[in-house]
């Protein structure tokens, strides 16, 4: 028990929500960007021209784990590690765990989403290269709940009282 | 800003003038041809030779990776094309170079791949002598009258004692000539007599002969023959690989060879989707009605009978956009998603807009804005790109314009790094930092309205006002082109209502009776209209329902532009952890270098992974939010047929009666 109090500190249960931030929304994309570079392997090796459509279609599931990077950073700034870290209560700690937790959660899965989109993307590039424009709009309306998420997990950070 | 107006051709000439008039055509690209409808007089297509060509071409394409690899010349960032004079490199000679260059290296690589084939061979001998080089006896030994001698092998990791055991056992001699993990090798000594059991007892622990036990004389003697062979192969494909280098000299007038047999396949294609009357050649297709002197003269030229008639009804007519010079470098953005149908509104020039001030909105960074600029404005003046590649880059030059305007407004340069650099770097206290902007912050910043970090609602709200104008915008455009088809009362019906009813929301704030009318008047509007396309009484209150319901659409595509303000703070957040790495050093030598090396790699990170993302979302801001509310896409962009020019175009001959050179 003595443990667990000597951890549990308002500053460590903000490095909690900058950890889950990046954490799990870097593990989303990181699987998303993953998927979509092994779909475009095959596409790759028939015609290396490609490569630059594919790199557009591969990196967008990468953004989620931006957007957790950012999170984390802010959360980081805001404690003060970086330079002369400030006191926060339990509560204010918690805070920003609940703060992380929209880009941690919705980062995480949307990634994977837009990811399988982006597989079909894939797909368009090899059959109608000329097409893949469309199939690139249609992977970054995914993502669009991922930027809802960054930008509720942002303003709760920024608007902090700490 | 205009969709071009376009005319149907139909042009006839005799069979054998088909190539003079394609290579005409081709030359001045403003013709495509349509292939599916079939004139009355024409029963059959004309025959070409498209196969043949397709194989010339391809045959050059194979060698032309080979050159390129070995060539000396230097690569220019854009691929450029080379210009030359068909005559001229006919008659020069160069040509035929090219022609035995081609011919050449397609015989020294096969001569290689042979080569390279015997000296695999070598090695996969030397490889499979390896074990038995110790052995001091030839490999075909026959032994003696009692007894055999055999060369082979075991598994590999059989035990020695084992071994023995059964040699005893059957009575032979094993001896251990060398190992490796596949496998232990031996020669055998047996009896003649024993010769079966030693068969059957060796079998049993997984002997294999050795393949090259027929061979005649020592090992070491044929290894070292062969290794001699393996170095003569060596040198000779070493000794053709330098021809390689030699031929790639010429690889410019390959290049331009390779043009000038693609340019022959795409005329045989072109010809094989004329029509063939019992003497003449008909060629239907699109012309630009702008083009149409043009086409004409090359037409008089070739002496062809020709007509040029108007769209009718029910034809796929091609789409061309026409848009001035600044329009124009965004209809690539504009074709990634659809062309507008022919005769309909072409959105670039209002979308063009609305890009630039997205773009820069969402991307505000007066740093990055300027790098870009400088990069792709200079790519343009000193690379001399090709026209697609070109435009591409004034896109996103112009859009660096907008960044740095924004950027300006909201006091970012590369992110916060001018503050960063005075905080950590000269360390000045706080009092002293600068506080520019227009709007009190408790925080030292230099924007001259605000910075979007101290002040996201502020932010949220340029964004949302934007996406706002953004949407009421397409409405506008929605409500010309209605007017533009003289249908009036729909432009007001779908339009005007909502617009009183958004005007009204806004005056509300200010003059709530007035307000509160207007949104009555377009509330009862839009229930009132929106059903007049449906059949009864049903079904008309179905649409009006339907008409207020929509209007969750537009605060659903208005919340969408709440991207602009995530964006730009994912942009500024990474810039400020960079600037806080960079200058976190402080001020020394040490400390100078450190930043340098930070800045440079870290904002170029930031500036590749942002433009990225700007350029989709704001792409996508286009295509969904603002295309949804007005356009009618669909078109199929005019494609005209052209002489290939991957490498290299031709220089127009001066003189316009000049013999077209037919390939």
């Amino acid at each position: 028990m003595e443990i667990i109090a000597s951890i549990l500190s308002g500053r460590n249960l903000a490095l909690l929500g900058a950890a889950l931030a990046a954490g799990l929304a870097g593990m989303g994309s990181a699987k998303g960007v993953g998927m979509v570079g092994e779909a475009g392997g095959g596409l790759l090796s028939e015609d290396p021209s490609k490569f630059g459509k594919l790199l557009i279609l591969q990196v967008l599931p990468g953004t989620q784990g931006i957007y957790g990077l950012i999170t984390a950073f802010l959360i980081i700034f805001k404690i003060g590690i970086l330079g002369t870290p400030i006191d926060l209560t339990i509560a204010q700690g918690a805070y920003f765990v609940m703060a992380s937790l929209p880009i941690a959660i919705v980062g995480y899965f949307s990634a994977i989403k837009q990811a399988r989109v982006a597989i079909t993307g894939v797909n368009v590039l090899a059959k109608r290269p000329d097409e893949v424009g469309k199939a690139i709009t249609s992977t970054v309306l995914v993502e669009t709940y991922a930027i809802f998420a960054v930008l509720v997990s942002l303003l709760l950070v920024l608007f902090a009282a700490v | 800003m205009s969709v071009s107006k376009m005319e149907k051709l139909t042009a006839v000439v005799p069979a054998s003038d088909a190539d003079a008039l394609l290579g005409r055509l081709m030359r001045l690209g403003a013709v495509s041809i349509t292939r599916d409808a079939l004139p009355d007089a024409a029963k059959a297509r004309l025959q070409g030779h498209a196969p043949e060509a397709a194989a010339e071409a391809a045959r050059i394409a194979s060698i032309l990776p080979v050159l390129a690899k070995r060539s000396k010349r230097k690569k220019p960032l854009f691929s450029q094309a080379v210009p030359y004079d068909p005559q001229e490199f006919k008659r020069s000679g160069q040509e035929e170079r090219a022609q035995k260059t081609v011919t050449e290296a397609e015989h020294v690589l096969a001569r290689i791949e042979e080569l390279k084939s015997k000296l695999a061979a070598e090695r996969a001998l030397m490889q499979s002598l390896l074990p038995y080089l110790d052995h001091k006896r030839p490999l075909n030994d026959p032994g003696t009258q009692t007894a055999a001698v055999w060369l082979g092998s075991l598994p590999a990791g059989i035990k020695t004692d084992k071994l023995r055991a059964v040699a005893d056992e059957v009575g032979f001699v094993a001896e251990v000539l060398s190992s490796d993990n596949r496998g232990v090798y031996l020669s055998i000594v047996t009896h003649r007599d024993a010769e079966g059991d030693t068969q059957k007892a060796l079998a049993s622990l997984g002997f294999v002969r050795a393949a090259h036990a027929e061979d005649e004389g020592l090992a070491t003697d044929i290894f070292d023959a062969s290794q001699k062979r393996e170095h003569e192969l060596e040198r000779e494909i070493a000794r053709l690989d330098a021809g390689l280098d030699v031929l790639a000299e010429n690889l410019t007038e390959v290049e331009i060879l390779y043009d000038m047999a693609a340019t022959r396949e795409i005329t045989e294609k072109n010809k094989e989707s004329l029509f063939a009357t019992k003497s003449c050649a008909i060629l239907t297709g699109w012309v630009p009605a702008r083009e149409e002197a043009r086409v004409t003269r090359a037409l008089e030229k070739c002496g062809a009978a020709y007509e040029f008639t108007p769209p009718e009804e029910g034809d796929d007519v091609p789409v061309l956009l026409r848009n001035n010079a600044y329009a124009r470098n965004f209809e690539w953005v504009l074709g990634m998603y659809s062309y507008p149908k022919y005769g309909k509104f072409d959105p670039t020039l209002v979308m063009s807009i609305f890009y630039f001030l997205i773009f820069g909105l969402m991307f505000a960074d007066a740093g990055y804005g300027l790098f870009m600029s400088i990069i792709c404005f200079g790519a343009v003046k000193w690379l001399r790109p090709r026209e697609s590649m070109k435009r591409f880059l004034l896109m996103f030059g112009c859009c660096g314009i907008s960044c740095l305007i924004f950027g300006v407004l909201f006091g970012a340069y590369f992110g916060d790094f001018p503050l960063a650099f005075m905080k950590n770097f000269l360390k000045l206290p706080p009092e002293k930092m600068p506080n520019l902007a227009l709007l009190p912050s408790a925080e030292a910043n230099l924007a001259i309205l605000f910075d979007p970090i101290q002040n996201p609602m502020g932010f949220l709200l340029v964004s949302l006002g934007i996406g706002a104008l953004h949407l009421l915008g397409g409405m506008a455009v929605k409500a010309y082109t209605l007017c533009r088809e003289k249908k009036v009362l729909d432009a007001l019906f779908d339009v005007g209502s909502y617009w009183l009813l958004f005007g009204g929301i806004a005056t509300v704030f200010f003059k709530k009776s007035v307000g509160l009318g207007l949104i009555i008047t377009g509330v009862v509007m839009i229930l009132a209209t929106q059903g007049r396309a449906k059949k009864g009484v049903l079904g008309k209150m179905i649409g009006g329902f339907g008409g207020i319901y929509a209007l969750i659409n537009y605060v659903s595509d208005l919340l969408s532009y709440s991207r602009i303000l995530a964006l730009g703070l994912a942009a500024g957040v990474i810039a400020q952890v960079v600037n806080l790495l960079a200058t976190m050093k402080g001020a020394s030598f040490i400390g100078f270098l450190v930043m340098i090396v930070v800045f440079i790699i870290g904002h170029l990170l930031n500036l590749v992974i942002n433009v990225l993302g700007t350029f989709v979302h704001t792409a996508r801001l286009q295509y969904i939010e603002f295309f949804g509310r007005f356009y009618e896409e669909g078109g199929t962009p005019f494609r005209p047929m052209t002489v290939s020019e991957k490498y290299s175009t031709e220089i127009p001959t001066e003189d316009e009666d000049a013999e077209v050179p037919t390939a």
